[in-house]
């Protein structure tokens, strides 16, 4: 009988040491892939607006050179599956975010800790029970079950988890690295054509507009032209200054800095530091979102 | 490849707005607006150049990164059946223990 509660006792060390080190993982992970989350939702539409503006921006490039329109002028600007190859990389990196994140453990870890929890105390119960029981002449379990719960005790879930994603942030290094570069450098110029496009179509729509102001006799129609030219131009503006940029440098740093927490082992010291960084990719990631549907808002609501 | 489109979209940007710029003659108006459209229509080729370029560097990132993806998923499986396995066996040594008090009270348990 007390061999067996000695070996219960020993049976749960492994299983909380490897809790301490593999939880370091966790909210910076979540964060990480609550700021790829936002990147994707945020950029995607990009790609998405450009390619439904560019046969606009076509017809009013005809428009201003009193040319007929023709079907050349419904073509994107990037085929659809151009367009597929970034929404892909953006997605893969959204599904590699979630599978840390869900490895890292949300409530896995919780889970996990309860069911370690509950055997400890059903496997105590038992012996206390195999210890009344012993004048009934009780089956000789104990040695058996403790053997069971040393076993289970040994396989340091934890010890796996942490390894799990070690290997898989490392491994993404790479991959991950090369993707944020290339969506980085594809979105900046996305929003620089963007910006083209729109100033090229103020000027076309104020000419328009200037021919409909010499028939616009009350000051409500005057009025409503001036607004219309004043959204135009303040809506390329904002798109323009946009922080795209700093928004893939952010999440360039955040990555980097996964990779080197998990490099370093996850040592404990490392994670304030961590935090800090995804946490500027992260909040970046949120700013742009919000300014993005503000954006969206106001054109819906004109 | 790549090549300064923030910069470029600048200059093109000022190259329209001089093309309405009322203040300057038809003729520079006119001037103004050709030459950024002959530059917008260069940004638009060196754009798709620039994505044409890095599509291969797309192309070989996404299959390793699926590759690393589906190792995770297998991870994450046996993470769960370990997690599981735990569960069990709690359940398991609760039931094992109901067992042996019922089986003491009616006495037949084995010497």
């Amino acid at each position: 009988m007390r061999q067996f509660c000695v070996k219960l006792g020993l049976a749960f060390v492994p299983v909380l040491c490897g809790c301490a080190a593999a939880k370091f993982y966790k909210a910076p992970v979540a964060n990480f892939q609550s700021g790829v989350n936002e990147t994707a939702s945020t950029v995607e539409p990009y790609f998405t607006e450009l390619n439904r503006m560019e046969s606009q921006y076509r017809l009013f490039d005809k428009v201003h050179d009193s040319k007929d329109w023709g079907t050349e002028d419904l073509k994107p600007r990037f085929s659809p599956e151009t367009i597929q190859v970034r929404v892909q990389a953006l997605e893969i990196i959204k599904r590699y975010a979630q599978l840390l994140s869900d490895i890292a453990g949300s409530t896995s870890p919780d889970d996990f800790q309860k069911a370690a929890d509950n055997l400890g105390k059903q496997t105590q119960s038992l012996a206390d029970t195999v210890g009344k029981l012993a004048g009934a002449k009780v089956p000789p379990i104990g040695d058996p079950l403790g053997k069971l719960v040393n076993f289970l005790g040994q396989i340091k879930i934890e010890h796996d988890r942490k390894k799990a994603l070690e290997v898989a942030i490392k491994a993404g290094e790479g991959p991950v690295d090369e993707l944020i570069q290339a969506l980085r450098d594809d979105t900046v110029t996305a929003v620089a054509l963007w910006y083209e496009d729109q100033k090229q179509r103020e000027v076309i729509v104020l000419g328009m507009y200037n021919a409909q102001r010499k028939s616009a006799t009350s000051p409500d129609a005057i009025e409503a032209l001036m607004k219309k030219v004043l959204d135009n131009s303040n809506e390329a503006e904002t798109l323009r200054n946009l922080p795209v940029r700093n928004l893939f440098d952010d999440f360039e740093s955040a990555h980097k800095a996964l990779v080197s927490f998990a490099k370093s082992g996850g040592r404990p010291s490392g994670v304030a530091g961590l935090a800090a960084q995804i946490d500027v990719f992260t909040q970046q990631a949120k700013t742009l979102s919000d300014l993005v549907l503000s954006l969206r808002n106001v054109k819906t609501a004109s | 490849m790549n090549f300064p489109i923030d910069d470029l979209a600048t200059i093109v940007g000022e190259l329209f707005d001089l093309s309405g710029d009322s203040r300057l003659s038809t003729t520079d108006q006119a001037m103004a607006y050709q030459s950024a459209n002959l530059l917008h229509n260069y940004s638009e080729i060196l754009a798709q150049k620039q994505f044409d370029s890095a599509k291969p560097q797309y192309t070989a990132a996404i299959d390793k990164m699926n590759q690393i993806n589906a190792d995770l998923s297998v991870a994450e499986n046996e993470i769960n059946q370990l997690i599981q396995a735990a569960k069990d066996a709690a359940s398991l040594v609760s039931s094992v223990e109901e067992l042996l008090k019922t089986a003491a009270s009616f006495g037949i348990a084995r010497p």
